[in-house]
């Protein structure tokens, strides 16, 4: 009942509460507590929930860790193993490869060498035998061996392996060109990592600007163009090739990124340009000229109907096309204005990070036996296709093909098999391009959200920043112990992870709302509400400070 | 001999009919994209659409396909029912060239053409699920043609009728863009007022940035169609658009003669140009290297050897063969009642 008419009628009240209760301290030390538990209230809970539920949720994140980044120099450790007839031999070509190598950017090349008996070598005569030697010696992942023999009709051979056999009279200067050109390519891997981290200063090479950006998935989709079905008929079982060829060889990239193949038949899809007809002494009497400089004007219209855009992975594209008799054969004439190949049916061109087209001729005799309203019916060589399309895809893939050197082979291929070296080749590419890339992201992202304090930093995106973070150091470190297998898979998960933490889509902040405008709106909601806590402090104060005196 | 004669003139000849410019190996890029933006709706802006579809019209007509194409409406002129020629968009009185063409493929419209959507399109910071044909999948081989057209002030850009970007947001993007190496040239126009406005706070490399009118200055529209009773197209843009119907994928105008499309007596505003951050010199660059999208080719010298894997013995599961037959029609009911 008081307390109602303290609250309705201060002044009155007090005058009555002090004749009721005789006790001016009594009320007073109520209205002060209720002071304390509102500015408690207020100050103690309201303020701090205020502040933590309007903050940015900011994971903190290894700053220094990513600015330290860029001190961290990709090196992998090499390991070559000469084998030499004799000390003197070992040893001079040891010198002289580690000197060559001495300041190359990327490699730290460490060489062991043995001494093999010339009894020994005298005895292998073929390539298997020669092989077989070889395999004595246990090779891991990026490791190379020298193998000296007596008996080698070349001046180099580069085996299917990881070996480089060599004869006694190969001079020193020439192995460290194919071991610099053909295998550690150390001049194409700088450059790799140069253009990615300092664009303006270097520009890609042409291989750089062919192969595929790095990916983890890749679709391969292969599309048969037959333009007129009525006039022509193509048997081919697109399916069984694929599995019987293309699969076979890209099984062999399993370890570098998946591979989906898939294919397609197009018909009435013709070339947009008129090839320019050419009489000759050919029993069809003439032969249709198509340009290399009109060539790029055939992928657009052809990439327009492909559909290959249906899928998320990158697509590389594998176009064959199959001339009707009535414009057939169509020959490639290059820039100089020159035919190039005559032996085969196949006229074949790529086009950098996009696929392959391979025109396919019809035998000129079914086109001579061809009767009027009557489908001419042609089966492809299957092997000179997929032989077409399997150099194609190497080098988009990023396998080059080894430059020409003087006496310099290597042992053709097995089957649809690659040869270790070149996927070694490739894995350390992929590695370098990888681990720059996942560096540069992380830094391009870190410098964002320094900048941008109100960017909301994710649990998700805080776990991935550090994971990428770890793998990539995780992996330069594997590489510089020679590991370049696991330094390739850790590069790998490493350039996928710094990718999802800089695409992800809560990485966004909408910047015209800038944190000034938070004051804006919350001051005029609670300042009404403060001033009267606030001023209630200064009585709290002065009821404190009053007893104690009157206690003194 | 004669033969080799005709040959040889016949390859002089072929050459002569298609001339591709010399440098075009040397480019640097290996693919095209393009993304065309037109931020303002309602009827009234029926130019702005008309702007943009033009530019469409040209990029797609030189060679860029629609899936390197990012095209965001931000509202519906050809099936607007104030439309007096419904599922058409002219940017001429005479009706020379409709712009909307058979095969439009928008990718943002309506109400996705927003800054937020505009940012994420080109930082890649899309949601997972979002379709290919909405991503700039570009890398850094990649040329970029971006267009803008809207309603804009000094500094700013108005999206739809409730936001804006900033000359600075646009610039940040873009600095995201090129440290995520996405993108190895860019050709920027706008078409708004108060356009230089838009790419004075760009400072990434590789960006050819032109604008239809300096700071101060409104670009002003071209010519009003009676019957559909707007103005349909800008000044800029009009004059752009001419100069590219006279550029064939072989041709090989320079973007030296873009830039000076139209003059200040066409265009009632000035043209403006922003060469700096750009590295190479715009009279050697053929328009064709952001317009077009003429891929780099090489021929392939090697055939790799293909031994014929041995015949697997995979029996093939043969589908046995079915006999189909018509089932019976309703049954007979008369017979019932």
């Amino acid at each position: 009942m008081s307390s109602f008419f303290v609250g309705l009628f201060p002044r009155d009240a007090n005058v009555r509460a002090e004749s009721i209760f005789s006790g001016h301290t009594f009320v007073e030390k109520y209205r002060v507590y209720a002071s304390i538990s509102f500015a408690v209230l207020l100050l103690g809970v309201g303020v701090p929930l205020w502040w933590h539920t309007t903050a940015v949720p900011r994971v903190s994140l290894p700053y220094a860790g990513i600015e330290a980044l860029s001190d961290l120099d990709i090196n992998i450790k090499t390991k070559i193993i000469i084998v030499a007839l004799s000390r003197d031999r070992a040893e001079s070509l040891m010198h002289d490869i580690n000197d060559a190598f001495k300041n190359a950017s990327i490699y730290q090349v460490e060489i062991v060498y043995h001494v093999i008996s010339s009894n020994l070598m005298t005895s292998a005569f073929t390539y298997h035998e020669l092989e077989k030697i070889a395999s004595a010696f246990d090779l891991d992942v990026g490791q190379l061996l020298l193998l000296e023999t007596n008996n080698l009709h070349d001046v180099v051979l580069v085996g299917s392996r990881r070996t480089i056999y060599f004869s006694t009279e190969t001079t020193t200067s020439i192995l460290i060109q194919v071991l610099s050109e053909w295998i550690l390519l150390e001049e194409s891997l700088a450059l790799t990592r140069n253009a990615l981290t300092e664009p303006t200063l270097y520009s890609l090479d042409e291989e750089n600007r062919r192969r595929f950006p790095a990916n983890p998935a890749y679709d391969v989709l292969i599309t048969m163009v037959n333009p007129d079905p009525e006039k022509l008929k193509v048997t081919w079982d697109l399916r069984t090739m694929t599995e019987e060829y293309v699969e076979p060889f890209l099984s062999e990239l399993s370890i570098l990124s998946n591979f989906s193949v898939k294919s397609q038949w197009l018909y009435l899809l013709p070339l947009d340009v008129n090839p320019k007809r050419v009489p000759d002494s050919t029993p069809l009497g003439r032969h249709f000229a198509l340009s290399e400089d009109v060539l790029p004007q055939l992928i657009t219209p052809l990439e327009k109907k492909l559909a290959s855009q249906v899928s998320l992975r990158p697509t590389i594209n594998f176009v064959i096309y199959a001339v009707p008799c009535d414009s057939a054969p169509l020959h490639i004439y290059t820039r100089s204005g020159h035919r190039w190949k005559i032996t085969t049916n196949v006229e074949a061109f790529l086009s950098p990070r996009w696929g392959g087209v391979v025109l396919i001729n019809p035998p000129v005799e079914a086109c001579v036996a061809a009767k009027p309203n009557q489908p001419v019916t042609i089966v492809p060589e299957q092997t000179t296709v997929v032989g077409t399309f399997l150099t194609q895809l190497k080098l988009l893939l990023g396998i080059p093909e080894p430059k020409f050197l003087n006496g310099v082979n290597a042992v053709s291929l097995p089957g649809l098999k690659l040869r270790d070296w070149e996927v070694d080749v490739l894995l350390r590419i992929r590695t370098i391009e990888q681990l720059t890339s996942a560096k540069l992201t992380l830094q391009s992202l870190a410098q964002l959200l320094q900048e941008i304090s109100n960017i909301v930093i994710t649990d998700v995106v805080g776990h991935r920043i550090k994971t990428a973070l770890r793998l990539v150091e995780d992996s330069a470190e594997r590489l510089t112990h020679g590991d370049l297998a696991t330094g390739f898979l850790l590069s790998k998960e490493a350039f996928v992870t710094a990718e999802a933490a800089f695409s992800d889509p809560t990485l966004f902040a909408l910047l015209y709302f800038p944190e000034d405008q938070k004051y804006a709106v919350y001051t005029p909601l609670f300042l009404p509400a403060m001033v009267p806590v606030l001023l209630s402090l200064k009585n709290i104060y002065r009821y404190y400070s009053g007893r104690r005196t009157n206690n003194l | 001999m004669n033969l080799n004669f005709i040959i040889t003139f016949c390859i002089f000849h072929l050459s002569c009919a298609w001339e591709i410019p010399d440098n075009f190996a040397k480019t640097g890029h290996s693919n095209n994209w393009a993304v065309l933006v037109d931020t303002s709706r309602f009827w009234f802006n029926y130019r702005h659409v008309a702007n943009v579809l033009s530019i469409y019209r040209s990029v797609k007509r030189l060679g860029i396909p629609d899936s390197q194409i990012i095209l965001m409406i931000a509202d519906d002129m050809a099936c607007n029912p104030r439309n007096p020629r419904p599922a058409t968009v002219f940017n001429n009185i005479k009706q020379h060239i409709n712009v909307y063409g058979d095969d439009v493929e928008v990718d943002y419209r309506g109400y996705e053409v927003t800054v937020e959507n505009f940012v994420r399109l080109l930082t890649g910071r899309l949601a997972p699920e979002t379709p290919r044909s909405k991503k700039l999948l570009t890398d850094e081989g990649s040329n970029i043609l971006i267009y803008l057209t809207g309603h804009g002030g000094n500094g700013f850009l108005k999206f739809q009728d409730s936001e804006e970007i900033t000359s600075k947001e646009l610039g940040d993007a873009l600095e995201q863009m090129w440290q995520k190496r996405r993108y190895h040239e860019i050709l920027f126009i706008v078409d708004t007022c108060q356009a230089s406005s838009m790419y004075e706070k760009f400072y990434s490399p590789n960006i050819l940035a032109v604008a239809s009118s300096l700071v101060g200055e409104d670009s002003l529209s071209h010519h009003l169609d009676p019957a559909i009773g707007v103005y349909i197209i800008d000044r800029y843009t009009y004059y752009a658009l001419d100069f590219l119907e006279k550029v064939e994928p072989s041709s090989s105008k320079t973007l030296e003669e873009f830039l000076k499309v139209c003059p200040k007596h066409y265009c009632l505003s000035t043209v403006g140009v922003r060469k700096d951050l750009f590295r190479r010199d715009p009279e050697k660059v053929p328009v064709t290297d952001f317009f077009g999208s003429l891929r780099p080719i090489e021929l392939t010298t090697s055939i790799t050897n293909v031994l014929l894997p041995a015949k697997t013995n995979k029996t093939k599961a043969i589908e046995p063969e079915r006999k189909y037959s018509y089932v019976a029609q309703f049954p007979d009911v008369s017979k019932f009642t």
